[in-house]
């Protein structure tokens, strides 16, 4: 390809250099002396002190949020917590027949709804189980071998005990 | 302006709002939780019903009478299986001498009850069935035979503890006693 006219044939600068025309401009460039129009650096300047002051705002903002989503985590995770220990199981009495004897010490073997007294629904329990053919060897509490309604009428007699 | 820019804008974490939208999630749960119905619990606050006998203006201090007495369970529409009361009067001068069943069928047999109870004031009964047919409405579960001494009248207590349908759950039911005409 021909060079035109107009062309300065200049030595090709290699990669890492910049190309002399651009070097020459940016010679020039430092020597000139910028003038910043003083309306220009008092705006500049009025920006930098808005975007300053609002840096603690936001950081006190910011701090707000975090102490109280700490703050809710810690309530919200004890409320759960404090909600499982006192909360009953929704179906008491499965979780009962499935385990009878796995009630603390302080609980009667006959409180089969762990209700913390003997009352007739605990026979009533035992009696609805064995008509059902689900009762457990657990209740036979006269321990003959059989659970039948004598094992019924002790728990009955436990629940009208004066 | 969509949430995101919204929260960049207030310098507030979308992680952080969405955290706290799970805690008030979790306080909801664990209210809900606390405030579920404890049924098993309602008998703790059951209040007592106090019904009073008429005493025998013609009878002596020292004489005796007998009186039977009726207790009534009224279980609304839901069928009675279960029931469970205490009875004690007021006063000394009276004695428990008998007991019997219901008119019901479900409840004809006497229900249980601490045989130290005959001779006092205050007994226990209980009873239960799981037959098909249960009593619902207001139904005579039990016959109280009393002595009483002196012609005053006499009040008796009684709470019900225990009301309870099929499937062994507490129903709301209320308990009367009035004095048998036999």
């Amino acid at each position: 390809m021909m060079d035109s006219p107009n062309h300065v044939n200049r030595a090709k600068p290699s990669d890492d250099e910049l190309p002399e025309v651009v070097v020459d401009a940016l010679r020039q460039a430092d020597d000139m002396k910028l003038a910043v129009p003083p309306e220009v650096d008092r705006t500049i300047l009025r920006d930098a002190h808005r975007h300053l002051e609002s840096i603690p705002r936001m950081a006190r903002r910011r701090r707000m949020f975090r102490t109280l989503a700490a703050v809710s985590s810690v309530c919200a995770v004890l409320l759960v917590v404090v909600a499982l220990q006192t909360g009953e199981p929704p179906d008491r009495q499965l979780a009962q027949e499935s385990a009878p004897f796995a009630a603390p010490a302080d609980i009667s073997p006959k409180d089969i709804d762990r209700n913390g007294s003997v009352d007739i629904l605990d026979a009533f329990a035992i009696a609805r189980q064995l008509e059902s053919g689900h009762a457990s060897h657990h209740w036979d509490f006269n321990q003959d071998g059989n659970l039948n309604e004598d094992d019924i009428r002790l728990v009955a007699m436990d629940a009208v005990m004066l | 302006m969509n949430h995101r820019t919204e929260c960049r804008r207030l310098g507030i974490p979308l992680s952080w709002i969405a955290l706290m939208i799970l805690d008030a999630g979790l306080v909801v749960m664990a209210i809900g939780q606390d405030s579920r119905p404890d049924v098993l619990s309602q008998d703790a606050d059951r209040p007592a019903t106090v019904t009073q006998i008429d005493g025998a203006g013609d009878q002596g201090r020292e004489d005796v009478r007998f009186e039977a007495i009726d207790v009534f369970v009224d279980s609304g529409a839901v069928p009675l299986a279960a029931f469970q009361f205490e009875m004690q009067s007021r006063r000394p001068g009276v004695e428990i001498v008998g007991i019997e069943g219901g008119e019901h069928a479900a409840f004809a047999e006497p229900p249980y009850y601490d045989p130290r109870a005959m001779n006092n004031n205050r007994v226990i009964l209980a009873a239960f069935s799981t037959a098909d047919e249960l009593p619902s409405g207001r139904s005579r579960v039990a016959r109280v035979h009393v002595q009483f001494q002196g012609p005053e009248p006499h009040k008796f207590e009684t709470r019900l503890d225990v009301s309870a349908t099929t499937d062994g759950k507490p129903i709301p039911a209320t308990i009367s006693l009035t004095k048998a005409t036999l």
